[in-house]
């Protein structure tokens, strides 16, 4: 053999093994620090994943996680709940989550806050994905699927601790300095919209989707929807799905989207309650933080409303 | 396919060990092989272009080689040449803006309508279309013979780690090293340092580049929402981003070909601790400079400093300096436009003429080194404001802001938490590694230790910074636009 390919092999392999401590070593750092949180979203998802036990799960994106008040509904359903919701995640990620729960215990209701544009394809909602995978390593044939939406070679890049915990460290940091309060998952938000911001939401939201592209559905989104229906029904776990209120924009009326989700809905004999035009929530703008989320006040009235609906459901 | 995909990791390692498993006569082919199956991974179509220039240059250069004695033949193959060349780019890349321009001014020209006048240019073209004039007008002045291989000479023109965004590579420079045997040897040492590149570039890119985008695009984005001191914060950002980026392009361009043993030029010097704006365009896209000192700013040089003999001009200026004014002015308006069909583009290069004459005119030397970084990085924020812009309307919009409305800092939340710290950690090792390097670089070494093992550390530890921290959403690298 070549002297040079011989040194080159030699170099590559001890490379290699460098790569491979150092990788373990500092990753298994970064692992400690990520699973020592003890606040925000990463540690909330841990403790859903490995604590959380509720007879009620909330699941849904930031408007589910800030819109329903765990001990009211404990108090109205003289139940117990648990609020998984999470900014800005749709449903592939509900549909992981519930996976993730359901192989732990079995909750007597699930409550999907959906919104109406989830069925329409979003490059936002498959990379915020990406925040399951500090939890690859625990749930490695449950997460890797989901991931692999990203990029088919996801699972190479995940056999590196590191790549795992990717943009994981300044939420570490922030939430050790600046610990955020949470009620069995509920976020509140303390803001009242003002009618000034009302205005600027209103136009920031109009610019941010002027130049949209037509939408176009993704059928990945729908067969999801469809499996965390199957895989609730199928361990007789009752489910409702919930479009909360919102101040401004949203729209089930005419939106295809909306339409496709009360359609499976429907194939599903599931429960679909509509508060997204509600008049009531509407002309209450004291109830809002922003035009798209309920404050803590808000969150508060809306879980009273809600829980009076779902008990027929129980 | 761009650097920081997938396919590339893939790609790459997959060629350099067929480079080395293929017998040396045949690896030209290899590379052309895989440098247009690189290319064709962008669009098929512009093959089409890059095979037409590459026959059009060659046979230009052989032509300009016969006629050695004729020079009036010999010039016309030239022109020809030039005209075909510099045509193809017009037509590709700057149609459309001259429509525009003679549309709006003189309502002369068709709409803007037809898409045929915005026909879609291949990537790269700005690249490879100066990359081959450089073989032209070095066989033009007899700097070299005519590459009688037409494979080789297509190589040249489409090496896949230089063709989307460079180095624009001197014929003189790289050709020869596609006939060098010794070379082509496999030796530990280049494959050690085109890894050690392709890191850092990578480092660049995701932690540095990729980071700072998120908070620049969105400041540009919202132009009308946001206050100078934004815009100060935005454009500082962005200095690093651009840098970061194209820096970050160029390492793992010169380290990829670096792995087959090709030794491609360096395009950047830590230009942010030029002291003069003329040592900035000796350390920022050095290829690029080099390229248009000498073959547009020495030729133009030569041209005035024959026809103006008078002692003084306006009473007051120096032929020299009236040449070197007219010259630089005539450069960096090119090179504002090569950049791209916008007068963003032309204005931003404008600007750099300008800070080059009075810099000339004035000629201070000495002075303070931190406060001569200084001014000259603020010169060089200013301009890339333009730069940065969608429009001139957009730079006058952001300029005017700074001067009167302050406003406060935009600090974007991702779940509560403050989205640029990542961006500023990112610059905060690449200003460490980047000081270290500038004003220590004598001192202790982790990268070029003698050491193999804290070597090796390093650039793992790289690695681990580049997973922990990086973008990994595969954006586009900003100069292949250019």
């Amino acid at each position: 053999m070549n002297s040079q390919l011989k040194i080159l092999l030699l170099k590559a392999l001890k490379f290699v093994v460098i790569l491979a401590i150092l990788d373990l070593g500092l990753g298994m750092a970064v692992r400690m620090l990520f699973f020592t949180q003890s606040s925000g979203k990463f540690y909330r998802m841990n403790r859903t994943f490995h604590k959380a036990k509720a007879d009620v799960f909330i699941f849904g994106s930031s408007r589910s996680n800030h819109h329903y008040h765990p001990e009211v509904l404990n108090k109205e359903l003289g139940l117990t709940s648990y609020n998984v919701g999470a900014q800005g995640q749709q449903i592939l990620f509900q549909t992981t989550v519930q996976k993730i729960i359901l192989e732990r215990i079995h909750p007597k209701l699930l409550v999907l806050d959906v919104s109406p544009d989830w069925m329409y394809k979003s490059s936002e909602a498959n990379d915020n994905l990406s925040e399951l995978r500090p939890f690859y390593f625990g749930y490695p044939d449950i997460i890797g699927p989901v991931l692999s939406v990203q990029s088919h070679i996801q699972k190479l890049w995940l056999h590196s601790i590191a790549y795992q915990y990717n943009s994981t460290i300044v939420h570490i940091i922030y939430y050790r300095l600046k610990p955020q309060l949470d009620v069995d998952g509920y976020v509140p938000l303390l803001h009242f919209m003002s009618p000034q911001d009302f205005q600027e939401q209103r136009k920031a939201d109009s610019i941010r989707f002027s130049g949209m592209k037509p939408k176009s559905f993704d059928t990945v989104y729908e067969n999801a929807l469809k499996r965390f229906l199957q895989n609730a029904l199928s361990l007789k776990i009752k489910v409702v799905m919930v479009y909360s209120p919102d101040y401004w924009g949203a729209k089930t009326e005419g939106n295809p989207s909306a339409e496709k989700i009360n359609k499976i809905g429907r194939a599903f004999d599931i429960p679909v309650i509509d508060y997204t035009e509600d008049p009531f929530f509407r002309s209450h703008p004291g109830f809002f933080n922003d035009i798209h989320h309920l404050n803590d006040d808000g969150a508060r009235e809306f879980s009273k409303q809600i829980a009076q609906k779902l008990k027929a459901y129980l | 396919m761009y650097f920081n995909t997938t396919q590339y990791i893939l790609f790459l390692p997959l060629v350099v060990i067929l480079f080395y498993l293929t017998p040396f006569r045949f690896r030209w082919f290899l590379l052309l092989a895989a440098s247009y199956y690189f290319y064709v991974c962008w669009r098929a179509e512009f093959m089409v272009v890059i095979i037409f220039s590459t026959m059009v240059n060659y046979f230009s250069a052989i032509l300009i080689a016969r006629n050695k004695q004729d020079k009036r033949k010999k010039k016309i193959f030239l022109v020809i040449a030039l005209v075909i060349n510099l045509g193809m780019l017009i037509l590709l890349k700057y149609l459309g803006f001259i429509n525009d321009f003679f549309h709006e001014l003189f309502n002369i020209t068709p709409a803007p309508t037809s898409p045929l006048l915005y026909l879609i240019a291949p990537v790269g073209i700005s690249y490879f279309t100066l990359q081959s004039l450089t073989y032209v007008f070095d066989t033009y002045y007899n700097l070299r013979e005519p590459e009688k291989h037409p494979g080789i000479f297509a190589l040249y023109v489409a090496f896949f780690p230089l063709i989307l965004s460079g180095p624009i590579e001197q014929s003189t420079h790289l050709l020869p090293q596609f006939r060098d045997r010794e070379r082509a040897k496999l030796k530990s040492s280049n494959i050690e340092e085109g890894i050690k590149l392709i890191i850092w570039g990578y480092f660049l890119k995701l932690v540095v580049a990729d980071r700072t985008s998120i908070y620049v695009d969105s400041v540009f984005s919202n132009v009308d929402r946001h206050g100078g001191i934004t815009f100060i914060a935005a454009i500082i950002l962005y200095s690093f981003q651009i840098y970061s980026d194209f820096a970050g392009y160029s390492c793992i361009a010169i380290g990829s070909a670096r792995l087959m043993g090709f030794d491609v030029l360096h395009n950047f010097n830590r230009p942010y601790f030029s002291q003069s704006i003329r040592e900035f365009w000796t350390r920022w896209h050095i290829s690029l400079s080099t390229w248009l000192r000498n073959y547009l700013f020495s030729p133009l040089s030569y041209y005035f400093m024959r026809k103006l003999q008078k002692e003084r001009y306006l009473k007051i200026i120096r032929p020299e300096l009236l040449t070197y004014g007219i010259a630089t002015s005539i450069t960096f308006l090119m090179c504002g436009i090569w950049h791209g069909a916008n007068f963003t583009f032309i204005i931003w290069g404008i600007l750099h003429g300008i800070y080059l004459i009075v810099d000339r005119a004035i000629n201070k030397k000495g002075g303070n080194k931190v406060v001569n970084i200084i001014i000259t990085y603020i010169l060089v924020l200013f301009a890339w404001i333009f730069f940065r812009s969608e429009n001139v309307h957009q730079s006058m919009t952001i300029i005017k802001a700074i001067l009167t409305h302050p406003g406060s800092l935009y600090i974007p939340f991702d779940s509560d938490v403050v989205a640029p710290v990542y961006a500023v950690l990112g610059i905060f090792i690449m200003l460490l590694v980047e000081v270290k390097r500038e004003f220590f670089n004598s001192s202790f070494s982790l990268s070029g230790n003698k050491n193999e093992y804290i070597r090796m550390a390093s650039y793992g530890l790289i690695i681990f910074l580049i997973l922990y921290l990086g973008v990994f959403d595969a954006s586009q690298f900003m100069y292949v636009k250019f």
